[in-house]
């Protein structure tokens, strides 16, 4: 364990010897953009679990989540969009906007979990 | 108005879901799908006319439902009011507020579980909306007229 810890300082220390020595402007450029771009994923990262919870509910935020929402294009004054619903006992359907004339209708959407 | 899961246990399931024993895999078929929208009836009693989405998500894609949404639709079939994308932006208070602003105080009214006799409307087409008196968009309007429910 110690001969491997000295040799990854070793590493480390030629690394930065050489990113020193760097002359190139192309390689220095990558080194840069690459290095900010790992640091800012690792904050993101680290905020999203902070906001989710933990590191596995930011995986599962962004794995699960993300993909299926959808601001919607839908605005106040535009027709309801109509859409066939299948009753509790499942042999049944019926349209939303069957629902809809008399009354105004509240539409509540979720699920169980 | 049942949509897919938030979090089912074979996607991104959260230890409240655990703590409440609400553990349910991501139905693979409607009668899955139906499973547990009756089970969530039958553990809180919900009164209200409920439906379940197909499985094709067509409610879900038509008004962006998912996770979680509300919305009013009007007297005439036209989106009255649109809530946040949930969680974080789902606000029953805000609705809450809005219809009172609109159609005078919220009344509780007792409402019976839906009956399967009462969803029969399979042969029924969809109401064509009559045209929009811009006044119902304006809730601040809506309130200072006379914007009452029948």
């Amino acid at each position: 364990m110690r001969v491997n810890n000295a040799y990854t300082l070793f590493r480390l220390r030629g690394f930065l010897c050489d990113y020193g020595a760097e002359k190139n402007p192309l390689r220095i450029f990558w080194k840069w953009t690459i290095g900010v771009a790992l640091a800012l994923f690792i904050i993101a990262f680290i905020g999203l679990s902070l906001m989710a919870g933990s590191p596995k509910d930011a995986y599962g935020m962004v794995r699960y989540a993300l993909p299926h929402m959808h601001r919607g294009k839908l605005k106040v004054g535009d027709d309801a969009p109509d859409a066939r619903l299948v009753a509790l006992n499942g042999s049944d359907r019926f349209h939303i906007r069957e629902r809809t004339g008399a009354k105004p209708l509240v539409l509540v959407f979720g699920s169980f979990t | 108005m049942y949509v897919r899961e938030a979090h089912p246990t074979d996607e991104w399931q959260m230890k409240s879901n655990v703590k409440d024993d609400v553990c349910y895999a991501q139905p693979k078929n409607l009668k899955q799908r139906l499973d547990i929208a009756n089970d969530f009836i039958s553990r809180f009693k919900y009164p209200l006319p409920f439906g379940v989405d197909d499985m094709g998500n067509s409610a879900e894609n038509a008004y962006s439902a998912w996770p979680e949404r509300l919305y009013v639709i009007d007297e005439h079939g036209r989106i009255a009011y649109r809530g946040g994308m949930g969680p974080f932006n789902y606000n029953p208070k805000e609705l809450r507020g809005w219809l009172a602003a609109r159609y005078g105080e919220v009344q509780h009214v007792q409402h019976d579980a839906p009956k399967p006799d009462d969803l029969k409307h399979d042969d029924a087409k969809p109401q064509n909306p009559k045209p929009l008196d811009p006044k119902h968009d304006d809730p601040k309007a809506a309130a200072s007229g006379p914007a009452k429910s029948s």
